[in-house]
Parts: C-alpha cells; sequence; structure tokens
C-alpha cells in the first residue's frame, strides 16, 4: 500500500472521528490517533470548526419543536393534494388495487393496536374497526402515549413522533407525564388508520418501551 | 437563532438525531445503541450530516474563513 493511500484512509478515518474528538468521548488510541492526524491537516482543522459549531448551535430543545400550526398547515396542503387525485375517476381494476391496498394497510394497522393497546384504553370493537377502514376523519380526538426506553431514547423518539405525525397528521398538544413518556393529542382530522401505522413504525424502535392509542 | 441552528433542524431526523446526541456528549456507541443502527452507520449518518449543513450553510470543504465561523 502506498503512502498516499495510507494517508488517505488515515484521513478518512480520523475525519469520521472529529465529532466525537470534540466531544472527549474517544478512547486513548484514536484521541492520539486523531490529534496527530490533526496537527498536519488543515482539512480536519476546517471541519472541526464546523463541527464546534454545531455542537455550540443553539438549537431550541426537541420539546419545543411541535409546531402545531405549522404541521397543521403541512395536513391541509396535503389533503388539498390528494383529494382531488382521489376523486378522479380510475379504471375498476385500479381502484380494487387501491381498495385492496387500504384494507391491507387497516388490517395490518388493526394489529399494531392489538399488540401495543393498553386494554382499557383502546376497546377495540366492529365500530372502531369500521373506522379504521374509513375514508372520512375521526371526530374523537386521538391521544397517544409513548414510554421510552431512557431519556436520551425520548430525544430521538420524540423527533420521530413529532416527524411522522408531521407527515400524516397533527400534534396539537403534548404533555409530558414523566421523564420518559409523553402523551400527544392528536388532531381530529387524523384517522386511527395513520396512528396505527406510526404505533407499527414505533414498535420496531428499540427505544420505545410502550406505546398506546387513547381514545377518548 | 443563528444559522447554524436553522440549518441543523433542516437535517433528516436521522442526521438531526446523530447530531444532536452528539452535541450532548454522547459516544458514538453510545448513539449507536439508542437509535438502534451499527456504529459505522452512525459515522456515515455525521458525515453526511455535515456535508448537508456545509451545502445549506454555503460553505466548501477547506474554505471556512474565520468570519464565516463566527457568523454561523
Amino acid at each position: 500500500m502506498s503512502d498516499d493511500r495510507v494517508s488517505g484512509f488515515d484521513h478518512h478515518r480520523a475525519h469520521a472521528l472529529l465529532p466525537w474528538w470534540i466531544n472527549g468521548t474517544l478512547d486513548a488510541d484514536e484521541r492520539s490517533f486523531v490529534e496527530q492526524h490533526l496537527h498536519g491537516c488543515a482539512l480536519c482543522q476546517d471541519e472541526s470548526e464546523l463541527i464546534r459549531g454545531m455542537n455550540e448551535a443553539d438549537v431550541p430543545h426537541l420539546e419545543t419543536r411541535a409546531d402545531v400550526n405549522a404541521a397543521l398547515t403541512r395536513v391541509f396542503e396535503r389533503i388539498d393534494q390528494e383529494i382531488p387525485d382521489q376523486s378522479v375517476s380510475r379504471p375498476a381494476r385500479g381502484s380494487n388495487v387501491s381498495w385492496l391496498s387500504v384494507a391491507a394497510a387497516a388490517l395490518l394497522g388493526f394489529g399494531a393496536l392489538l399488540f401495543l393497546r393498553q386494554a382499557p384504553e383502546v376497546p377495540l370493537s366492529t365500530g372502531e374497526y369500521s373506522v379504521l377502514t374509513s375514508s372520512s376523519p375521526s371526530t374523537n380526538a386521538l391521544q397517544l402515549e409513548v414510554q421510552f426506553n431512557s431519556s436520551a431514547a425520548s430525544l430521538v423518539g420524540f423527533v420521530h413522533v413529532e416527524s411522522k405525525f408531521a407527515e400524516q397528521g397533527s400534534i396539537t398538544a403534548w404533555e409530558k407525564l414523566g421523564d420518559m413518556t409523553y402523551r400527544y393529542t392528536l388532531s381530529a382530522s387524523v384517522s386511527p388508520l395513520a396512528v396505527s401505522r406510526v404505533l407499527e413504525q414505533l414498535s420496531v424502535s428499540d427505544s420505545v418501551s410502550k406505546a398506546a392509542l387513547v381514545v377518548e | 437563532m443563528s444559522r447554524m441552528s436553522a440549518a441543523i433542524k433542516h437535517l433528516s431526523v436521522d442526521h438531526q438525531a446523530v447530531v444532536r446526541l452528539t452535541a450532548l456528549g454522547h459516544s458514538c456507541s453510545e448513539i449507536a445503541e439508542i437509535v438502534g443502527c451499527p456504529r459505522n452507520t452512525v459515522k456515515t449518518r455525521m458525515f453526511h450530516a455535515r456535508l448537508r449543513l456545509r451545502k445549506i450553510l454555503g460553505l466548501t470543504v477547506g474554505s471556512q474563513t474565520k468570519e464565516q465561523r463566527d457568523h454561523v
């Protein structure tokens, strides 16, 4: 292996480790390696400045990031965009396929609800199942309770929940029930099916220990 | 809010998570455990987050002046 390739490899390795050299979490060997490389690498020195700027950025705490008005605006825009598309007549076969897809998704979501719900909070009745398959929004506000595994996980999880509902609906309010437990109140326009999809996604995350849909 | 703060909010959720957890002082291995992915994936996400931030902020690699850094 040539010296250039060796130094190139060293550069990439040091470059990748820089964020954790800066936050002081590298082990002694890695720290020594990065410091040795930094001494003669202007690119990594420049990158270090960028990373310090990232670390010092005054990003509001994640708990304050839920911009309900912005989320609602996005939802309404999407509804406006999607409703005309759905009203356009489609070939019969396409309609059947679409209906089957919705039914399959509803069944999947229903399964996730069964798996994740807290029994007294989500009475799964025939009537509720019909809501899952309906395209009309629910008239009742939904609440989603999520318990994360750790404070750090809740940090990441909160972003995920917020992001999912920015895509699929809206959080109108949220409440911190404990260090790692949050309750999100969802807009009445959010269908239980959309919530069940998010629950399904959360259920495969190691960060979440419990998630439940509460229908009031 | 600084330009950097605004730029970070434009990153994807996965990238934001890695950036924010690093800023909070977590090691690469801890972040890998928290977000449930391999350590190398954490490094890759951080790499792409930095590239994306440079693009958003209009910074090219190695061209960051002190004035730009101070402004960011």
